[in-house]
């Protein structure tokens, strides 16, 4: 017995003998400090993306209730402004469907930015005076609602429009259902920052886990939502559906993309609000065996797809999805080819699990 | 011949203590309690058995489909129940035939959540139904349904020894491939995931470190089931054991398999050992040592029926392992062959499935979104799992049939990185996946891994 634990302990002082030896070299990998990654992601984007969106959308807020004062033409470009304002912020803030943005009723992104609005719907709920939002029809409220009742007619048919009592109402309850669940989505994240920044697990469930899929689920719904849909890329779409554009009224929905994308070059990198690249999950990726090779061709892959969508002439989403196809197909595919790199190449070298099953054990 | 013939069965059929398998079975009831409302508590009823619209199918198995909600978890319920009748010896056998049928029900409803140590567990509660596990310390000695007994047939105890043995041995010889033994793949992914782990986390990162556990790891389950055999090393072995699966159970989300495999290896300690621990258990919760009658041996066809029996069903767990090598290919790729071969955390799979449904030769193509189908888990283990993937497509050929598809085409086109390598197609993403059966034999529309791809770039 002695000399198995003699041989065990030989074993082992070998191991660790090596291991000073493998410090020097630059082949072995040194185990990722996730730390500051977490810190760089809370502190430099996420709590300044939703300061910043917190902020345009109280002033959306502020604009729609001067509309509400006095609903001439003035007031309305003024509405119409900070609604592009904070939707294109809103943009940047289009992963955090986790922790504080994933609640019982919804997350952010349901809650906010559900699109094409169900327009019978909400002049129904007008003509109900019903600004309850008790219901689950989440295109009646949100950005998308504000896109069809703010840019669905010109300027002075918008103004008498919106003329009605109950009309006003309803924007105004939308764009204060805007400025609340944001309030309380940064509020909680004040509260939430530190248990994200310290917990370095990555196992289902852990910040590092949460943050990955939400980002993967964010980069899937610029191609499958915002490009698929409307280009009719499901099976049993016969053509293109222009109406399946993100903000399909205010023919904005090209910035927004370019919003998107960008919101996600930056989550990838590691990008902060001032633009500085810290610690991302690029790095993380470039920490581990082989990762220098994947990151090298995500980035790749990523340039494809910037470089074919600045390629599409500059019109709304939905005017190129019926006039400029072939473009807009490239672009497709440059994405479609972009989402293992983003969705299991990177899962499996950086070990993150996505579900809580238990696996196969040993 | 006839002479070791006859000190086989001499030695399978002389007297042991029944007290191993009192504990095998107080533990494997209490584990499975602990299993099934851990289950329940995580939600995986629902999320597993109700909530998905689609099931991944065994071969075989196709006619096994969820019941009703209520009954589902009516099921888990009284697999509650059952689990603590195997554990008190109340009805025992009965007891274990339902729950060897509930819980192999359970199992096989859906492919999504195949795990080694759930069959493990189906094969053990199978053997269960027929070793006299109650015939001591149990409420049916009490209620006089059985009749106490302190001795039993060897083979009551060797079975099970023989199943937890192959179990060890059969992961072991799995580990033996290059990956896992030069490459150290895939701990080299997944240790350094753990880097945060306190005292011994800054070892995780280091490329040794994934070496000796995977070196470790092969030898501790080639050997273990033999080391057990020694009488002398066996406790040393034992808390090897125990940090060996604290380990694991501590580095990798694997539920309750290495609390299970910390308990049922005890079948190993001598008859004597689990007499005197029962005598101090027994003891403690002041339930009476019941009479013990003497041993009666069997019948010459009563033996028989155990011999062949044992035989068919072992000659099973050690044959069909290998089928594997009946199929051309990288086994780890290919995965046929690969399920029920106690191959457990040997490879780093995982994969982006995409399916185009096509109706006709001359329809639209268009892109499935699979998470409007399928859950999170069943989606990753689809995209890297061909006979998954061509369930899904058979699947979606209906759904469109049903949509009004005259002649749904389905093609797949899934990268799946295997030990952190890069991509490649695992399925030949022009092949019309609806024109395709599954059977036992090679599936030829798998991509072989490390194929010269180039016929099959994207689109």
């Amino acid at each position: 017995m002695n000399r198995l634990i003699l041989v065990i302990g030989a074993v082992f002082t070998l191991g660790l003998v090596s291991c000073d030896n493998d410090d020097d070299t630059d082949d072995t990998t040194q185990a990722y400090d996730r730390g500051p990654m977490l810190e760089n992601y809370s502190q430099n984007i996420i709590l300044p993306r939703l300061q910043d969106f917190h902020e345009k959308t109280a002033s959306l807020h502020e604009s729609v209730e001067a509309l509400k004062q006095k609903t001439n033409s003035q007031n309305l470009a003024e509405a119409r402004e900070s609604w592009k304002q904070a939707y294109q912020s809103f943009q940047y803030c289009n992963a955090f469907n986790f922790g504080p943005g994933d609640q019982i009723d919804g997350t952010f992104l349901e809650k906010l930015g559900t699109f094409p609005p169900d327009t019978t719907q909400i002049e129904t709920y007008i003509s109900q005076n019903d600004t309850t939002f008790n219901n689950f029809n989440r295109n009646t409220r949100g950005f998308t609602a504000l896109d069809y009742m703010l840019f669905n007619r010109d300027e002075n048919a918008t103004v008498q429009y919106l003329n009605g009592q109950n009309r006003m109402n309803y924007v105004l309850a939308v764009s204060r259902r805007i400025k609340t669940v944001t309030d309380k989505i940064l509020a909680d994240w004040q509260q939430y920052a530190s248990s994200f920044e310290s917990n370095l697990n990555v196992e289902a469930g852990s910040p590092t886990s949460l943050f990955y899929n939400s980002f993967v689920k964010s980069y899937e719904a610029v191609k499958n939502f915002k490009t698929g849909l409307p280009l009719g890329k499901r099976p049993g779409q016969q053509a293109a559906e222009p109406y399946q554009t993100q903000a399909y009224f205010s023919g904005y929905s090209n910035e927004l993309m370019q919003a998107h994308l960008e919101s996600i070059y930056q989550l990838y990198e590691g990008i902060g609000v001032d633009g500085s690249d810290r610690e991302g999950l690029a790095d993380f990726v470039e920490s581990t065996y082989g990762g220098q090779s994947l990151a090298a061709d995500t980035r790749e892959q990523w340039n494809s797809v910037t470089d074919a969508f600045e390629n599409l002439p500059q019109k709304p989403i939905h005017e190129l999805v019926l006039e400029n196809q072939t473009e807009m197909d490239d672009y497709y595919t440059e994405l479609s080819k972009q989402t293992r790199f983003f969705k299991s190449d990177m899962s499996s070298k950086l070990g993150i699990s996505i579900t809580y099953d238990s696996g196969d054990g040993d | 011949m006839t002479g070791i013939k006859k000190s086989i069965q001499k030695s399978i059929f002389q007297r042991v203590s029944v007290y191993p398998l009192v504990t095998l079975r107080v533990l494997f009831g209490a584990v499975m309690i602990f299993s099934t409302i851990r289950f329940w508590f995580q939600g995986w009823i629902e999320d597993h058995y109700i909530n998905p619209q689609f099931h991944f199918h065994y071969f075989g198995f196709e006619w096994v489909e969820p019941l009703a909600p209520w009954a589902m978890y009516a099921i888990h319920g009284v697999m509650i129940l059952v689990s603590l009748g195997i554990m008190l010896g109340a009805f025992y056998r009965l007891s274990a035939l339902v729950f060897f049928v509930l819980f192999t029900y359970t199992e096989l409803i859906d492919l999504t959540y195949y795990l080694n140590h759930y069959y493990f567990m189906s094969l053990l509660a199978m053997l269960l139904i027929f070793l006299p596990a109650h015939r001591q310390l149990s409420f049916d000695v009490k209620w006089g349904i059985t009749k106490a007994t302190r001795y039993v047939e060897n083979w009551n105890v060797l079975a099970p020894q023989l199943l937890v043995g192959i179990v060890y041995f059969y992961a072991g010889i799995a580990k033996i491939n290059e990956a896992w033994l030069f490459e150290a793949m895939p701990l080299k992914i997944w240790l350094p995931a753990h880097s945060h782990t306190p005292l011994i986390g800054q070892f995780l990162g280091l490329e040794i470190t994934a070496y000796l556990f995977s070196w470790a790891g092969m030898l501790y389950d080639v050997s273990v089931p033999f080391l057990l055999l020694s009488k002398k090393l066996r406790p040393y072995v034992y808390w090897v054991i125990v940090a060996f699966h604290s380990m694991t159970s501590y580095f990798f989300e694997i539920g309750v398999f290495p609390l299970a495999m910390t308990g049922v290896v005890l079948i190993f300690w001598s008859g004597k050992w689990h007499e005197k621990l029962w005598h101090k258990l027994s003891n403690l919760v002041r339930f009476a040592w019941s009479p013990s009658v003497n041993f009666n041996g069997q019948s010459r066809t009563a033996r028989k029926l155990v011999l062949y029996s044992l035989a068919v069903f072992f000659a099973f767990q050690l044959l069909f392992p290998f089928r594997y090598l009946l199929y051309p290919g990288n086994l780890f790729w290919n995965e046929q062959g690969y399920r029920f071969s106690w191959r457990v955390m040997l490879v780093e799979k995982a994969g982006t499935a995409t399916f185009y449904v096509k109706d006709g030769e001359n329809g639209r193509e268009g892109e499935v979104v699979n998470s409007e189908f399928l859950n999170p888990h069943q989606e990753k283990q689809m995209a890297f799992q061909p006979d998954m993937i061509l369930q899904f497509a058979h699947y979606l050929e209906s759904y469109y049939r049903d949509k009004g598809f005259e002649d749904p085409i389905v093609r797949c086109e899934s990268w799946v990185t295997m030990n952190g390598e890069r991509s490649e197609l695992i399925v030949d993403p022009h092949r019309d996946l609806t024109e395709i059966e599954d059977s036992f034999k090679h599936k030829n529309w798998i991509v072989p891994h490390d194929a010269e791809n180039t016929a099959f770039a994207h689109r």
